[in-house]
Formats: C-alpha cells, structure tokens, sequence
C-alpha cells in the first residue's frame, strides 16, 4: 500500500487490481476486502441475485463470498488491465462450474481506484443471460 | 490514418477511436480503418468476417432505430487494445432504451482494427430488441 498522499501511478493501479484478481483466485477474500474502501460500491448487471448496487464493502464483499460459494472451479484469466486517470479496465476470460456444466464468458471489470489505489466503485459487464441460466439449472 | 510502417501511441489510437465512434454514430465508417481480415463480433449485428463485412455491420447499426447515439464516457488503450465505455442510446417506435455497451478493439501497428468486440449488456440488448 503506497503512503497516505502518495499518488500511484497507473502501473501501479493496475499492479493493484491484478493483485486483487490474484488474491480472489487464491481464496483470500480477506486481502481483496483491503483493496475496496469502506464506501466502496460494487455495480452488478442483470436480475440474478449478483445483480443489481451493492453498497459498502460488507456488501460487496458479502456479494463476493456468495458468487465463490455458488461456483466451483471459477477461473478467472486476466487478459489485459489498461489504465486511465479515472479508470481501470480488465478484461477477463471467465469460466465457472455449477452442477457439472461449466459456463464461460468474455468480462469485463471497470474499476474506479483513488490515489491510493483502492477501488471506490465497480461495473461488471458480462453475459448475465447465462449467468441467470446457470443459475437456474 | 498513420503513415504505412509507423506505429501509432496509446493517446493517438484513443484520438482515432474517439473520432471513429462519433462518426460510427452518424452510419460513416471508413473502411481503412480496418484490416483486410478484419473481425467483429457485435451484440445488435451478430458477427462479421473481412473488411467489407464489418464496414457493412458498422454501418448498418444505427440504420436499425429512429435514433442511435453512442456517447463514449471513456476511451482506454494501450499497445494491444483500445477499449471503449460508451453509453449508447436508440430510439425505435418512439420508445428510448440506454444502455451500457464496452467496446474491445484489437488494432495492428498502424491503428487498423483487427478485431472488434461491441457487447451490451444482454438483459438491456433484450429491451433493445423487444422494442
């Protein structure tokens, strides 16, 4: 974590949301939760319960543990982190495994990261058609 | 367009996809802007192969409503992609959807697309549809 005043630069922002992929694949919701501020707000697509704002970082941590308890064997394969001033974007190949039927999807992850690189908001764009048939099956 | 052989930064792809989708949205595109082998796979025109193609999808797309304005929020890049945030909007028998649509692009050395991703969000692309 860099000091309080010092501004990351946009490697290290993406250094930072890589390491937060990095940390979620590993199990360790608990260093992904550091990169999130208390404030922080988590923007699902779609109907599904993972849809929809979720506000705080209880919440969207809350969010986070129930999508890793729902799938099994979720991959999730960074394929580029670009950065702007106001933006982080990943693009992500992700597969997930529910009751036998794995499910793959093209994401993709904007993140809003402050001067400290912690995220203060995030959109997911992804396929929720599936995500929703997933779901159901 | 950049000059053949000249490899073209982040800031002057995002100038070139800036100016592509503003005029994407008015149904001109300019087919040098993509390679012969062009590829795109596209939420509201389904996937198209070659240039001739893809410039044909491109521009059939606002074609498709009263009105369509794609608004980019922000235009990312580097070396190997140039990704747009656009807030898209259509009108069709006089009804108005917006939608968030991400648009991925793959461009060679010389700023031309090689491939080129545009997704909406499919509960949103159903009310587009359903309109």
């Amino acid at each position: 974590m860099a000091e309080a005043g010092v501004k990351l630069s946009l490697d290290q922002k993406i250094q930072k949301i890589r390491d937060g992929f990095e940390a979620f694949k590993r199990g360790d919701l608990k260093a992904v939760s550091e990169l999130f501020t208390d404030d922080a707000v988590w923007h699902g697509r779609g109907s599904t319960k993972f849809g929809g704002d979720f506000k705080g970082k209880d919440a969207l941590m809350g969010n986070m543990a129930q999508f890793a308890q729902t799938f099994q064997d979720i991959r999730l394969d960074i394929h580029d982190i670009l950065a702007n001033d106001k933006h982080v974007v990943a693009l992500v190949n992700n597969s997930v495994t529910r009751n036998g039927k794995t499910y793959a999807d093209q994401q993709t992850f904007v993140f809003h990261v402050n001067d400290q690189g912690r995220t203060t908001e995030t959109w997911v764009a992804s396929d929720t058609e599936q995500l929703k048939k997933s779901l159901e099956n | 367009m950049a000059q053949s052989g000249t490899k073209l930064t982040p800031p002057q792809k995002i100038e070139m996809a800036r100016k592509a989708i503003e005029a994407g949205s008015r149904g001109e595109v300019n087919p040098e802007g993509f390679s012969r082998d062009a590829v795109m796979r596209g939420s509201l025109v389904g996937e198209a192969r070659g240039r001739d193609a893809v410039v044909a999808a491109l521009k059939k797309a606002p074609t498709m409503f009263e009105e369509f304005q794609q608004q980019p929020h922000a235009i990312l890049a580097d070396n190997d992609h140039v990704v747009a945030l656009i807030n898209l909007k259509v009108k069709s028998r006089g009804k108005t959807v917006e939608a968030q649509q991400v648009m991925v692009v793959h461009t060679n050395d010389q700023g031309q697309v090689t491939e080129l991703w545009a997704m909406i969000e499919p509960e949103a692309l159903k009310q587009i549809q359903n309109r």
